[in-house]
């Protein structure tokens, strides 16, 4: 969940729309309410831009998550007791995640370069990430070739409690295209490789402790090496016959644990009168599980007592390891109170279903989500 | 008072008004089961299943016992296999999930050792370096080879001792045993090594107390217990002073001496009375701080590390508590 958010703030922070050159100042509060009194996110966001001298500006975003709620733990929510039906769920009291990402750059005729230095804070995770990015610019602005480089160094407390490291190196490499006043198309590979440990310290595989009588939960194992490859394509187009945007996005990962997921998105905005905008999209993501992957009770080996992380043997019950589908439309509306002031409002409905046929579907969690954003150009 | 046979203990069956109460010697302690009255029960043949049990399992597991098979095994140590029943398998596995379980403070092929101790305290004598290596080496329960038919111990000098960790797992054998006959509501305690299922009496937990170190018979905290194994380690009252020291009597398989923690007693509730023990002896050799941490890492379990002046508990610790005797 924490990579999630992670990866949230630095989306928000790249793929908002930016002005060049200019002021500006954004705001953007979040809750991710998910069904069932599961896990319960309150997210704040400020960030702000502005423009110094010769083509130099930089940026902060800061950002406070407050997350609550219940997770599953990987035993099997049919093993749960009769007099705790909820067994196989984690209550996780309040937790506050402070995060700072701080943006320096250089914007030219022919390119342009930034460099970015992010820290987040949380009692059982500490994180700082360091990024360069490389835009070269050609055929008047109409082609861009991209390049980047960046490290996650984090601090994680493991199951002991001790604060171990891992850190997450990627490459990236991008090309976008204007193709006409109406069209452009954006293509973008990378390649990450994170080591270290790469376990969730609150994610448990159900063990068999015969003859002991009894369903134990034992740690997860997964590997201290990971290889992820990602493929990301988009093409935008402007429909001057309906007044509207439309963006189709297809994102494909895989590494070398076998686990691999698809993306596809439409999204399409249209303005409406003078002040008002709209926005619906469709997401749809589906993903094959890890080879190391599964939900099931196992029989207690030795090995689960201290596991190791280079040689293995590898499992987890973390059902985001598995395959699954997942759905998710939005609707978001926008007022501009000026041209260069805006405040919208959005709502998510997000959908989940397992599809391996033997993790039980309650593990899954549907969730709704609420967005307030307000943002200032000057 | 009734007796099974020669071979068997006695045992005596008091009826009260709430429950029945079975009463008997093994372990070398007292041992006891509270049964509260429901249709369909046979107090006098559960009873006698129970104490049979036990019975059979001591004789046959027992290092004290010249016909015991433990004795066997280990008299063959050295020189031949031993054949072994299905049973013996199940307790050679739980053996080895304890030797892993307690990160090899607890080693159930800690014979040599324990030996060498006993033989210490009987001359009032403190053993020397040499003799605690000598003794040490013989010590490893990896180098117990055994498959579902046989057992070998590799070198001569080398014994088994279940002494660890056997009463804990006859308590989970014998919970076991009453839910296969139909009893959901029982209390177990095998001297302090005790598991509770389900409820005493209509929405009433079990309640069970934890003693004071050096207080005895003032429970420090009483506990509600459902479905859950409570055990206690501590050397507050078993130590013996050798040469101006004072030594615990939990043996530290790794070092070849007593624990150095001899104030402290530790006691640990989860869903195994077998896990909970292993847990509360690791618990004492490793001392408080490492102890708690260990706790914290386990899932279904809490547990309170007590020392004379001072008492450490797990998160969820006072979710069993409804009672606690002020400082």
């Amino acid at each position: 969940m924490r990579e999630l958010w992670v990866c949230t703030l630095l989306s928000f922070h790249l793929f908002t729309d930016k002005g060049n050159g200019q002021n500006a100042l954004r705001a953007k509060y979040r809750e991710w309410l998910e069904d069932d009194d599961r896990v319960e996110v309150r997210s704040w966001y400020a960030e702000t831009e502005m423009a110094l001298q010769e083509g130099w500006s930089i940026e902060f975003l800061g950002t406070i998550d407050s997350w609550s709620g219940a997770t599953p733990n990987g035993l099997p929510p049919e093993k749960s007791k009769a007099s705790d039906p909820n067994e196989w769920l984690n209550i996780v009291s309040e937790e506050v995640r402070k995060a700072g990402l701080f943006t320096c750059s250089k914007n030219t005729e022919n390119y342009s370069l930034s460099f970015e230095y992010g820290i987040s804070d949380e009692p059982d995770y500490f994180s700082r990430s360091y990024a360069l990015q490389y835009a070269h610019k050609l055929a008047a602005d109409t082609l861009i070739i991209n390049s980047g480089f960046s490290l996650q160094d984090d601090s994680v407390k493991n199951i002991n409690g001790d604060f171990v490291g891992k850190n997450n190196p990627t490459l990236s490499l991008g090309i976008q295209r204007v193709l006409d006043k109406f069209t452009s198309i954006a293509f973008n590979l990378s390649y990450s490789f994170p080591s270290g440990y790469l376990s969730d310290p609150y994610k448990r595989i159900p063990v068999d402790m015969s003859p002991v009588p009894i369903i134990n939960l034992e740690p997860e194992n997964r590997p201290d090496e990971r290889e992820i490859f990602v493929f990301y394509s988009e093409i935008s187009r402007y429909l001057d016959w309906i007044k509207a945007g439309v963006h189709m996005r297809y994102r494909y990962f895989e590494d070398n644990h076998d686990l691999s997921g698809h993306t596809l998105e439409f999204e399409g905005i249209k303005k409406w009168g003078d002040h008002w905008a709209y926005s619906t999209s469709y997401r749809f993501y589906c993903q094959k599980q890890a080879f190391f992957y599964n939900p099931q009770v196992q029989k207690f080996e030795t090995y689960m007592i201290s596991p190791n992380p280079t040689t293995g043997p590898y499992y987890s019950a973390d059902h985001r390891l598995s395959s699954f589908e997942s759905q998710t439309v939005s609707l978001k509306l926008s007022y501009f109170l000026q041209d260069d002031m805006i405040i919208d409002a959005g709502f998510d409905r997000y959908f989940t279903q397992g599809k391996d046929g033997v993790t039980d579907q309650k593990v899954y969690p549907d969730a709704n989500v609420f967005t307030l954003g307000f943002q200032w150009q000057y | 008072m009734a007796v099974l046979g020669e071979n068997t203990k006695p045992y005596s069956l008091r009826k009260d008004e709430q429950c029945a109460q079975l009463c008997f010697q093994a372990f070398g302690t007292n041992c006891s089961l509270l049964l509260p009255y429901s249709e369909n029960q046979n107090l006098d043949f559960i009873s006698e299943q129970v104490v049979l049990w036990v019975n059979n399992f001591e004789q046959r597991y027992s290092r004290y016992l010249e016909n015991s098979w433990v004795t066997k095994v280990n008299l063959s140590a050295g020189k031949n296999e031993v054949s072994i029943t299905t049973e013996d398998y199940e307790v050679l596995r739980a053996a080895t999930f304890t030797f892993f379980q307690s990160k090899q403070a607890v080693d159930p092929s800690c014979l040599p050792l324990t030996q060498l101790w006993q033989k210490a305290k009987a001359i009032k004598s403190v053993p020397n370096e040499n003799q605690i290596l000598e003794a040490r080496n013989l010590v490893n329960w990896e180098w117990v080879e055994f498959t579902k038919t046989k057992i070998f111990l590799a070198q001569p000098g080398m014994g088994l001792d279940f002494g660890g960790f056997g009463k804990e797992l006859a308590v989970d054998k014998v919970a076991e045993l009453l839910k296969n006959q139909g009893y959901q509501r029982f209390l177990i305690n095998f001297g302090g090594d005790i598991f509770a299922s389900g409820e005493a009496d209509k929405n009433e937990a079990w309640r069970v107390g934890i003693e004071k170190p050096n207080e005895e018979g003032q429970p420090a905290y009483v506990l509600k217990l459902k479905n859950h194994a409570l055990a206690s380690s501590g050397n507050y009252r078993k130590f013996f002073d050798m040469s101006k020291k004072r030594y615990g009597h939990t043996l530290d398989p790794r070092t070849g001496y007593p624990t150095i923690h001899s104030d402290l007693s530790a006691s640990i509730i989860s869903p195994s009375c077998l896990k909970s023990g292993i847990l509360s002896t690791t618990c004492l050799l490793s001392g408080i701080e490492a102890g708690m941490r260990m706790i914290e890492a386990e899932w279904d379990t809490e547990g309170c590390i007590q020392s004379v002046n001072s008492s450490c508990t797990s998160n969820r610790f006072y979710d069993y508590v409804i009672y606690e005797k002020s400082a």
